[in-house]
């Protein structure tokens, strides 16, 4: 008891100390990442067609934004995604998913996805969900959205991203946009549209404010000239229809 | 016995001990008196155009000051700028509101004293009158600064390169501080602050229609909301998205498609709609924000319809306007083959729309049919123009005009133009020749000029061809 006393009034002594604040440890998180407005994590999907490029190409990259959450590393690290429930694309034939080394300090990267121009691809939209698989360095990174502030927009990081490829000269899903400035879509139109403007990806992140708007005046004007030299320019449906903007 | 007793001495010991344990410190120092400093600046706010010397010079006070020394320190921004007693800097600083901390620290005790300074810089160039002209030659745009100092070449001298071509216009806007200034072979942006070039027709008007030069003079204007920015250049409509600071560059649209012939003007009305003149058609026509698409403007009933005006428009200028700058008032000359009219357009509070405003032949206003320049006042219901060197005032709701100033023979009015805040001032440009000069008239009660005479007289321009305030937009 007395021991306990004395052991006690030591204590005392030392009773205020600071404490060591303790840090998270664990593995590092990669995620998908977009702005809010995108939709990306939600409803919006991201299509690329091989029908919509400038040259005939047997393969072609779609970038991925990540983001890592956890430490900075002073080593390159692997990522790897893998596909998810909903995918009909087949790996290997429609797409290949590989092991890629981002570089040292990074927090922010573009995962390269593969596409590959295949047969089915002519006649068919296929399907990739992807989400980020385990690798010796990263399992999957925290999820949510970021807090708004006046001058940055909200991001999220989320786990599974949609993707739709094909060869057809299907509406792309980032024709919800357009469509009051630019019109509906036809694969006559957005032809038309390739020629005039020499450019094949109209998403508003690529064409921006300007583009959105300045671009159908310039549609506008090229098709008056085209029509007044060559007659209309005509949609390649089963009705040839002439094509027309707002 | 013995036990139990230590055990109460040691667990009384721990409590006093825990008592005690964070104890304030005893305040048993002895004071001595010591040098105490103060900075007793009645002064503590500047402002200064950019690139002027900043000369601060403290007062300090000691009440012992034999044997100190003090070491100085300038502080903006956490970063130290100056080390002396006194400050003495050029400012190179982008305009704005800076704080400067100035500490002085006795080197005998480390004891300091702070005092906190407030900078305002402008540009070197803010406010005052731009003077567009045309001297042996050559366009330039000239400054009366709004404390009357002349800048004969601003632009030349902050970009060391010349800027050819004949001088069409100037518009000016102070959202983001920037300018357009167009001559007949390129229109400029310039940041209105510094009047560095910030782009020319290459990155503005890229799509322009029809190859340069203008064969009139363009005009520049932006929607009330300040979202979306106009050219009309050769009777063409060009837009875009104005961008929230100088710097910030938005290439113009093509030319708008339609049958149309756009009188050189732009007349934002609401947030949304902003009304343009087919002179073509002779009617209006509107675009709403965030539209590319020039479309007529409906049928109007009262005093006009809006859609079938029948009238050539002559000039414009504005009325009255809201705080806002939205429900502005715009006063139109027109002309058909029986004469001239005042027409304008004002805001339908109970409705929310544009209305017809005005609508009446000018009577009783000698040469009416000849005059070349307006401009309409913001307060009353009151208009000028002029014709050669004469210069009229129309009384709108009375109908009639009376000269009320004549400059001298051989003297030619080029432009005039109301100071807009006050309309208060009217700011004429007149050519004598080629050689420009430039007068301020205060505006008296009845709307003439006090003592029916200039306030002051700027001379040693080129040939005029336009004044214009240096001001916000609208």
């Amino acid at each position: 008891m007395k021991y306990l006393l004395y052991v006690t009034l030591v204590f005392s002594l030392f009773s205020c100390k600071k404490e060591a604040v303790e840090t998270y440890q664990g593995k590092d998180g990669v995620s998908f990442f977009a702005y809010t407005y995108q939709q990306l994590h939600t409803t919006a999907t991201r299509s690329y067609s091989f029908a919509f490029q400038k040259t005939v190409k047997t393969r072609d990259t779609m970038y991925i934004p990540m983001r890592l959450t956890g430490k900075l590393s002073d080593q390159p690290r692997t990522v790897l995604l893998k596909t998810a429930e909903g995918t009909t694309a087949t790996a290997g034939v429609d797409f290949e998913l590989k092991e890629v080394t981002i570089p040292p300090g990074v927090s922010m990267f573009n995962y390269p996805l593969i596409l590959i121009n295949s047969v089915g691809m002519a006649s068919n939209v296929y399907k990739i969900v992807l989400e980020p698989a385990e690798t010796k360095d990263f399992t999957l990174g925290t999820l949510g959205q970021t807090p708004r502030t006046t001058t940055v927009q909200t991001e999220e990081n989320f786990r599974y991203l949609k993707i739709e490829v094909s060869n057809m000269y299907n509406r792309p899903a980032y024709w919800d946009v357009l469509e009051g400035d630019f019109g509906e879509f036809s694969a006559g139109k957005y032809k038309f549209m390739v020629k005039v403007l020499d450019i094949t990806d109209f998403s508003y992140e690529n064409i921006g404010l300007d583009g959105y708007l300045n671009f159908p005046v310039t549609l506008r004007n090229a098709l008056a000239a085209y029509e007044a030299a060559n007659g209309p320019w005509l949609d390649e449906n089963e009705n040839s229809q002439p094509i027309s903007f707002p | 016995m013995m036990y139990l007793k230590h055990i109460f001495k040691l667990s009384m010991i721990a409590a006093i001990m825990l008592t005690f344990a964070c104890s304030k410190d005893n305040n048993l120092s002895k004071y001595e008196p010591i040098n105490d400093i103060k900075i007793t600046d009645a002064t503590t706010s500047f402002t200064i155009p950019q690139l002027d010397s900043l000369i601060i010079t403290p007062t300090l006070t000691e009440t012992m000051p034999e044997g100190d020394s003090f070491t100085y320190s300038w502080t903006m921004d956490s970063k130290v700028i100056a080390q002396s007693k006194n400050l003495r800097i050029k400012v190179t600083l982008s305009p704005g509101t800076y704080l400067i901390t100035y500490k002085v620290t006795s080197n005998k005790n480390g004891i300091y004293a702070l005092q906190r300074y407030t900078i305002v810089v402008n540009g070197v160039y803010p406010n005052g009158w731009y003077i567009v002209n045309s001297k042996d030659g050559k366009g330039r745009v000239s400054l009366i600064r709004s404390d009357d100092v002349i800048f004969e070449n601003p632009m030349e001298v902050a970009n060391n390169k010349t800027y050819p071509g004949k001088p069409l216009a100037l518009y000016n806007f102070g959202k983001g501080g920037f300018f357009y200034y167009f001559t007949d072979q390129n229109v400029y942006r310039f940041n209105m602050n510094d009047w560095l070039e910030l782009g020319d027709k290459s990155s503005i008007l890229p799509n322009l229609a029809t190859p340069l030069p203008f064969k009139s003079t363009p005009v520049f204007i932006l929607n009330a909301s300040r979202f979306d920015q106009f050219i009309v250049a050769d009777g063409g409509l060009y837009a875009g998205i104005s961008g929230s600071t100088s710097e910030d560059i938005s290439p113009f649209s093509q030319r708008i498609p339609g049958d149309y012939d756009l009188f050189p003007g732009v007349f934002p009305n609401t947030y949304d709609i902003t009304y343009f003149y087919d002179n073509a058609n002779m009617r209006f026509m509107r675009m709403g924000i965030f539209s590319r698409i020039l479309e007529d403007a409906p049928g109007t009933t009262g005093s006009f319809d809006m859609a079938n005006v029948g009238r050539k428009m002559i000039a414009h200028d504005r009325g009255i306007s809201t705080l806002f700058g939205e429900e502005i008032e715009w006063y139109f000359i027109m002309e058909d083959n029986n004469g001239r009219y005042l027409m304008s357009l004002t805001y339908d509070e109970n409705f929310f729309n544009t209305k017809p405003g005005v609508n009446q032949k000018m009577v009783n206003s000698p040469e009416i049919a000849s005059a070349t320049n307006f401009a309409t006042s913001s307060i009353v219901k009151q208009l000028y123009y002029t014709v050669g060197n004469r210069v009229y005032l129309y009384d709108i709701i009375g109908n009639s005009s009376r000269l009320i100033y004549t400059f001298p023979a051989g003297y030619v009015i080029k432009d005039i133009e109301l100071l807009r805040s006050t309309s208060k001032q009217l700011v004429i440009g007149v050519n004598n020749g080629s050689v420009g000069e430039v007068y301020y008239f205060d505006i008296d009660i009845r709307g003439e000029f006090s003592n029916n005479t200039y306030a002051k007289k700027f001379t040693g321009f080129g040939e005029i061809v336009q004044v214009a305030q240096a001001r916000q937009n609208l």
